[in-house]
């Protein structure tokens, strides 16, 4: 019984991952965005590989989500967009990190 | 994909790649072609104050040209980045330590010029080699950059060989113009290799950046 209600919490646990985080490139955006302050979209297009089109819609999931701050601004007269992690993206890739980390220590060898 | 990301290998890389483009290493490489160019100038009249300060001006002109190419060259290709609290607090340890191996430095000189007179042959070139490992070791360690321990070794060797070719070979001005001619000039050279890389591997976007339908509360 005590057997049963284990697993289930595991599956449970599995079925509560994050899915907007779990997406490889998403989480590759969220790690950059959770080891750095803030960075431009140029910044970030180079160090994931990702493309223009590919990032810009990832970051377009990850701000609906509410994770992911996007700002415009001009520096001389040239649109520069910044990125950064809202709070709740942080702590939900805090989360993510748990997780998953619990869900790969509990797996049998 | 996720289980093989270390997140703090992807800052260090991410930091990293700020110091990719090699202008450092070309600045820092003038900056000790002044070891290598001042014995001349002094033998000349200046004196040991005048051959370095005349220098000065051209460090300028290169630091100024150092921060445009960064400004026109490498921002538009790399784009911007700012790092953690941590990642500033660390930067803040390098410029305070650099300015105490300074000040150690300084003191040292003065210390060595009066004890010019007493027959201590290999105190100076030892403490000065002493000093440029910890300089170059502790900047490498701070910026996680493996490179510039090869620049300590290197420059603090050169030191010592400095010494040997003066004492043994007769070179002039302790070997300086010839030891230090060629760590600057390999500075140098590793700095422009770095910069002709990144140009290569870091086209100038053509296409505009600026997100359709995204940011600022368009969601």
């Amino acid at each position: 019984m005590a057997t049963d209600r284990k697993e289930s919490d595991e599956l449970k646990q599995m079925v509560d991952i994050d899915r907007v985080i779990h997406e490889p490139a998403r989480f590759l955006i969220m790690a950059y965005l959770y080891v750095v302050e803030s960075a431009d979209f140029l910044f970030l297009m180079n160090q994931t590989g990702l493309t223009r089109g590919n990032l810009s819609s990832h970051l377009s999931k990850l701000e609906t989500a509410g994770y992911v701050d996007i700002q415009k601004e001009f520096v001389k007269k040239m649109p520069r967009t910044i990125l950064s992690l809202t709070e709740a993206g942080r702590t939900a890739f805090n989360d993510y990190r748990q997780q998953m980390k619990q869900v790969l220590d509990d797996l049998p060898e | 994909m996720n289980e093989i990301i270390n997140l703090k290998d992807l800052e260090r890389k991410a930091f990293r790649s700020v110091f990719q483009d090699g202008l450092w290493d070309i600045f820092i490489g003038f900056l000790f072609t002044q070891f290598a160019i001042a014995p001349f100038l002094s033998e000349r009249g200046l004196g040991d104050f005048w051959s370095s300060a005349v220098l000065f001006p051209i460090y300028m002109i290169v630091l100024a040209g150092v921060i445009l190419v960064k400004k026109y060259v490498v921002a538009p290709r790399l784009g911007m980045v700012q790092f953690s609290k941590k990642r500033k607090s660390k930067f803040k340890k390098l410029i305070l330590m650099t300015n105490i191996i300074l000040v150690i430095g300084i003191i040292a000189g003065v210390f060595f010029v009066d004890l010019s007179n007493l027959n201590i042959k290999w105190l100076f070139p030892a403490t000065f080699s002493l000093i440029l490992l910890i300089g170059f070791s502790v900047a490498a360690y701070l910026l996680d950059l493996a490179r510039f321990y090869v620049y300590g070794a290197m420059n603090s060797l050169a030191v010592v060989v400095g010494e040997l070719l003066y004492r043994f070979v007769g070179a002039s001005h302790h070997g300086f113009p010839v030891a230090f001619g060629v760590t600057s000039s390999i500075m140098i050279i590793v700095g422009i290799i770095l910069l002709v890389n990144f140009i290569r591997k870091y086209p100038k976007p053509t296409e505009d950046l600026n997100l359709e339908g995204v940011g600022n509360g368009n969601r």
